[in-house]
């Protein structure tokens, strides 16, 4: 037949596979988004971030950042880098607290959640490195380990990937600073216009780039942990 | 090619070094005594780092010592029409014993290219502090993030397992780091870490945006600023106030 339809992969449609991937990546997929302002909080409070340019420029080095961390963590597991090591690598380069703790709660959430809605060993097996005290857990490794599972093509799934984590950002801001719906998504579209860019980068990546970050971003997670008053966790 | 090996060891309750080489241009000085622990400087004969240099360190400091590491004032990185230049640096510290590797602030000059890898491994027990300096370039002549790359990744393990990890790496024609996420508005950074030492509470400071926190072992201390002599002088004051350092 040929039709896409009709190819089944790992058990799972064409059409499924990325709509699964959509529903991992939703807000709405109760892992706990909402609840973490990846140091947007501290930015806002500092008022380092109050306009729709700032948010813009905030996103381009958060886009930057992440092609050396959460986005090139997926795609190192995804290629089959040895899980038990790039863990413990993970928990080490996310050296804020909040930051590696905040990793791991969406990790285990995720998980969780999966492997009650259907059987993915990969997932499974990470899970139970993580309850055995092996592993730390975290979100990234876990997203790579998904893509791997569901089959879906890697540069694709890490697009939707990054657009969910820049999406978030963006509802972050625009509800903290605030700033208009409109801005918000202003700010997104110009900045997505860079996602692919920032995906290649990731999927290239050399094992001594891994973890790169930026001295602001690791200080505003470091901040708010202290900060007077907190709507978000992170 | 130079290359710098050190290894100390304690000797009647005092801290010696065991055994050592070096060669050009490296040099250190005699270890000398500040409070409980003996300093050594490290020098070097060149005015700088030079493309194609590839420098080699290694430091162990056995149980019982209690070690300061230092350098002279700032490493300059020299203009570099291409090539780059590198330095591996590897830490062994056992348990019982104490260092403080406090290397000088680097300056990359317009052009450079420097790649720095620092590899720690600790045993339970031990006691380790490092800095790592940068200064966007030689400020006060407006060279500001003219450097090609800049590249310092340090990884610390814990009996064999990665428990703090840094990558600073900055490409500015790739990413200007001078905005949000990265330098802010700042022309310095820099990054402490602490491991065996008593939990850092407060780094407040009028003049510096700094902050502390648990990393998965040990404590990271991040600070931006506008002088690598404030950041040094900062970074120094916190571990007098948390340890015997210099007393």
């Amino acid at each position: 037949m040929g039709t896409d339809i009709a190819i089944h992969m790992k058990g799972i449609t064409m059409n499924t596979k990325f709509i699964r991937l959509i529903q991992s990546l939703d807000p709405l997929f109760p892992i706990g988004s909402y609840t973490l302002s990846n140091g947007m909080e501290t930015y806002v409070q500092k008022n380092v971030v109050c306009t729709r340019e700032e948010l813009e420029s905030h996103l381009e080095a958060y886009l930057y950042m992440l092609s050396f961390n959460d986005l090139a963590f997926a795609a190192k597991v995804w290629e089959g880098y040895d899980i038990i090591s790039f863990d413990a690598l993970c928990s080490a380069l996310k050296a804020p607290f909040e930051m590696r703790t905040g990793s791991m709660k969406q990790c285990i959430r995720f998980l969780k959640l999966h492997t009650e809605l259907d059987s993915y060993p990969l997932l499974e097996e990470y899970k139970k490195q993580i309850e055995a005290g092996v592993c730390d857990g975290h979100y990234a490794i876990a997203m790579g380990l998904f893509i791997k599972e569901t089959d879906a093509d890697l540069s694709e799934a890490l697009e939707l990937y990054c657009y969910s984590l820049l999406s978030s950002m963006v509802n972050h801001a625009v509800k903290l600073v605030p700033l208009r719906q409109f801005d918000g998504q202003k700010a997104l579209f110009a900045v997505a216009e860079k996602i692919p860019d920032a995906i290649r980068r990731a999927v290239s990546m050399k094992m001594e780039d891994i973890g790169a970050s930026g001295c602001g971003f690791d200080i505003r997670s470091m901040q708010h942990e202290k900060l007077f008053s907190r709507l978000y966790i992170t | 090619m130079g290359r710098l090996y050190i290894e100390t060891t304690q000797e009647n309750g005092k801290t010696v070094v065991k055994d050592s080489f070096f060669t050009a241009p490296f040099k250190i000085t005699k270890p000398f005594e500040s409070g409980k622990a003996a300093e050594i400087v490290i020098m070097q004969a060149s005015a700088g780092i030079l493309a194609g240099d590839s420098h080699e360190m290694e430091f162990k400091i056995r149980s019982g010592s209690n070690v300061i590491i230092t350098g002279q004032s700032y490493t300059k990185i020299f203009r570099m029409e291409d090539g780059r230049a590198e330095q591996k640096v590897k830490i062994k510290v056992e348990k019982g014993a104490v260092l403080y590797y406090l290397p000088c602030p680097m300056i990359p000059f317009t052009e450079s290219e420097f790649i720095n890898v620092n590899e720690v491994y600790l045993e339970k027990g031990a006691c380790f502090v490092m800095q790592d300096v940068l200064a966007c370039g030689r400020k006060a002549m407006g060279e500001v993030f003219a450097f090609r790359k800049y590249h310092s990744g340090t990884t610390v393990y814990e009996d064999g397992k990665p428990v703090f990890a840094d990558n600073t790496r900055l490409v500015p024609k790739e990413f200007h780091p001078g905005g949000i996420g990265y330098f802010e508005g700042y022309t310095h950074q820099g990054m402490a870490y602490f491991y065996g030492m008593d939990e850092i509470l407060s780094v407040e400071s009028d003049v510096l945006l700094s902050a502390v926190s648990r990393a998965k072992k040990g404590q990271v201390m991040r600070i931006l600023g506008n002088s690598s002599d404030e950041i040094e002088s900062y970074i120094r004051k916190i571990i007098m106030e948390e340890s015997d350092y210099g007393v």
